[in-house]
């Protein structure tokens, strides 16, 4: 097999990221994303895109914990670098809070964030309602520029990306050999994964260049994330829900509580409301599958389920990804040898 | 009572407004006039940063590291208050580098969250091995010099454009007491040899990725003279020159080069910044800041002069706590010319 042909579908920053990943390591690869949507009308660019782990309960912590670590590694690096802006990263230091001490006070990332350490008394004055608090530096991915970044290196590999909805990984076979499925929430129905569901998320997007720290509330509902031009301020975290239309009231709520964290965002300018659906899961998967239909095989790699950890875990998640479409090259190689005997 | 304030700067205004905030009540006749040849924007203070952040030491000066607690404890308190934005008030945490361990700053406790840099965290620096990390405040000086302006005319002061040439020009006329917050032009109003320029120069950029302040120290080349770069709400300051003794307020192409290639360096990604505008200005630096009452005897007349200038590049940093003690200076003045009958306090 000169040269495998590789489609990857999505082109969130799973899809993107999983992509690039695979044009790393497998340079005569041919890869091609293929996605309904694309920057900025992704899952992701709504995201806020701080790398903040999701802990997802039933995919072991060592293996979450590699993930991010990875990531943040790799991200680091970029943020250290004259890519940076472009990219869109950048160190964000800032506080979750708590209104009551958590059972657990030292998250599994805690080591791998800067600076991580408890609030001082000091500190928790700015937080009347609080009483235990955890301080940090760490990394925030803005989109639309990242995911446009991860393009812009993927078309100078020669990867193609094309505008189609991919209604059954089966119209990919004989097109492509191998696929990777990066379709998030759209693999509810494209694999028809019923462990699969919507988180929905409402946040507004204000500007308020004077909020230079994170600020988030340890039950994860309420949360400040400044970007490089506009505050994330959220949110909603409601389990089953797919409407994608605003709400009017949430975005009252979410104003209301954010503020009540960071008074000065009363001054906050060209409020914009956004929606997006995370598609979580208990574990995320990442599996090689062959799928079997007629006597013909189609080598699949899921990468999806990534709820709201996405961005935290995106390069970890790609690496593995990527890895087991290295196997499936293998295997391919391996049977088409065996084929010529 | 009529007071004339020389100099429009953070401390002429912030002095006048302290003064005013504690004694209008108590000496109905009280009359505040601020004389300047620069308001705002044209200011020294408009130039400056705006970072809360007082020198490394404070050589054994106690009065004025107290000065400096009381001014950020003041902004601190004014944080969550629905004038901070007006302010030009927030909170900015960042990194103080260095090449070799130092003794920890006699700020450490007024800051919030002082500690030293992770290995993890000083590898984003390379070159510079030892450091803090802290949260500290901005005060923005375009701001918050219109904000004090605002409140003094609301409270009826007036304000004069005018270079004031002596001490004598203002004191006539009923005015009893002279407060000069002359800032770099003191040696105009009175020779004081103690008083140099620091001149600084600075870049501003649009670099909005940047939420944390970097200050870098070279003991060696002393304060201000290694790359800096602060985040304001608008645009980013590039800096790090400090040149005593140079009173030229033109920008230098040699200077501009040095900022901008240090600061590059330090944070590679300020490579993409635009540029949107450069500045340079004068540091009153003094070895100590001039603070105290002075009787000035004009012909037959007697003024008292309260000085305050002298703030070098810490004058965002030390102005309000600077503003009480003149306050206090000016109560004992009024005690004096029994206009008061006690000293300003609870009543029983």
């Amino acid at each position: 097999m000169a040269s495998p042909k590789v489609a990857v579908v999505g082109a969130g920053v799973i899809g993107l990221s999983t992509a690039l990943r695979i044009t790393e390591t497998c340079p005569s690869c041919s890869v091609t994303v293929l996605s309904d949507q694309f920057s900025p009308n992704t899952t992701s660019d709504v995201a806020a895109g701080m790398l903040i782990p999701h802990t997802y309960p039933d995919t072991p912590i060592h293996r979450q914990k590699q993930w991010f670590k990875e990531t943040f590694t790799y991200l680091f690096a970029i943020s250290n670098s004259a890519e940076a802006s472009e990219a869109g990263i950048h160190l964000v230091s800032g506080w979750q809070v708590f209104k009551s001490t958590p059972k657990e006070e030292l998250p599994f990332w805690s080591d791998i964030v800067l600076g991580f350490r408890p609030m001082s008394e000091a500190e928790l004055q700015k937080f009347p309602q609080h009483r235990f608090g955890q301080a940090f530096t760490t990394l925030k991915c803005d989109c639309p520029p990242y995911l446009l970044w991860l393009e812009k290196r993927l078309k100078a590999t020669g990867t193609q990306m094309c505008t189609r909805k991919v209604a059954d990984l089966w119209e990919l076979h004989g097109e492509y050999d191998i696929v990777v499925n990066c379709a998030g929430m759209g693999a509810h129905q494209l694999v028809g994964d019923k462990q699969l569901f919507p988180v929905r998320g409402q946040v507004l997007k204000a500007h308020a260049p004077w909020v230079k720290h994170f600020i988030r509330d340890g039950d994860g509902f309420t949360y400040i994330y400044p970007g490089i031009h506009r505050v994330t301020l959220g949110g909603t975290r409601e389990k089953g829900s797919w409407s994608l239309s605003p709400d009017p009231g949430t975005t009252r709520d979410i104003f209301d509580r954010c503020c009540s964290l960071e008074p000065s965002l009363q001054g906050a300018q060209n409020i914009e409301v956004k929606v997006g659906l995370r598609p979580s899961r208990q574990r995320v998967r990442v599996q090689r599958e062959v799928l079997s239909q007629g006597g013909v095989k189609l080598p699949v790699v899921h990468n999806y389920g990534h709820g709201a950890g996405g961005f935290s875990v995106h390069r970890g998640t790609a690496n593995e990804a990527a890895h087991l479409v290295g196997e499936c090259i293998s295997a391919l190689q391996g049977s088409s040898s065996r084929a010529k005997l | 009572m009529r007071v004339a304030v020389i100099g429009a700067g953070v401390i002429g205004l912030s002095s006048a407004l302290c003064i005013h905030e504690q004694f209008h009540g108590l000496v109905p006749s009280l009359e505040l006039e601020v004389y300047a040849d620069h308001f705002t924007p044209h200011t020294t203070s408009d130039g400056a940063a705006g970072l809360w952040q007082p020198y490394l030491s404070d050589h054994g000066n106690l009065q004025e590291t107290l000065w400096n607690k009381e001014t950020f404890d003041y902004l601190l308190g004014h944080l969550h208050s629905p004038a901070a934005k007006e302010m030009g008030l927030f909170l900015i945490s960042g990194y103080n580098l260095f090449t070799e361990p130092v003794p920890d700053p006699s700020w450490k406790n007024i800051v919030l969250g002082f500690r030293n840099l992770t290995p993890k965290e000083l590898e984003l620096f390379p070159g510079y091995s030892y450091g803090w990390f802290n949260t500290a405040l901005m005060l923005e000086g375009r701001s918050y010099l219109p904000w004090l302006t605002n409140r003094l005319t609301q409270r009826g002061v007036k304000f004069f454009h005018k270079k004031v040439e002596s001490f004598q020009e203002v004191s006539g006329d009923g005015v009893d007491v002279v407060l000069n917050c002359s800032g770099m032009r003191a040696g105009d109003l009175q020779p004081d040899p103690q008083l140099q320029p620091g001149r600084g120069q600075i870049i501003k950029v649009l670099a909005p990725w940047v939420k944390h302040f970097i200050i870098t120290h070279n003991l060696k080349s002393g304060i201000y003279n290694s790359p800096y770069i602060i985040p304001g709400s608008e645009f980013t300051v590039l800096g790090g020159i400090y040149q005593h003794g140079n009173w030229s307020e033109e920008n230098s192409a040699k200077d501009h080069k040095s900022i901008w290639d240090s600061c590059c360096r330090l944070l590679p990604a300020l490579q993409k910044a635009k540029i949107v505008g450069e500045w340079s200005g004068l540091r009153p630096a003094r070895p100590w800041v001039r603070l105290e009452r002075e009787s000035i005897r004009l012909g037959n007349l007697q003024a008292e002069v309260i000085h305050n200038y002298g703030h070098g590049g810490f004058g965002i940093t030390i102005h309000w706590g600077c503003a009480m003690a003149v306050a206090r200076l000016f109560g004992s003045i009024l005690q004096e010319k029994q206009q008061l009958a006690s000293p300003p306090g609870p009543r029983l």
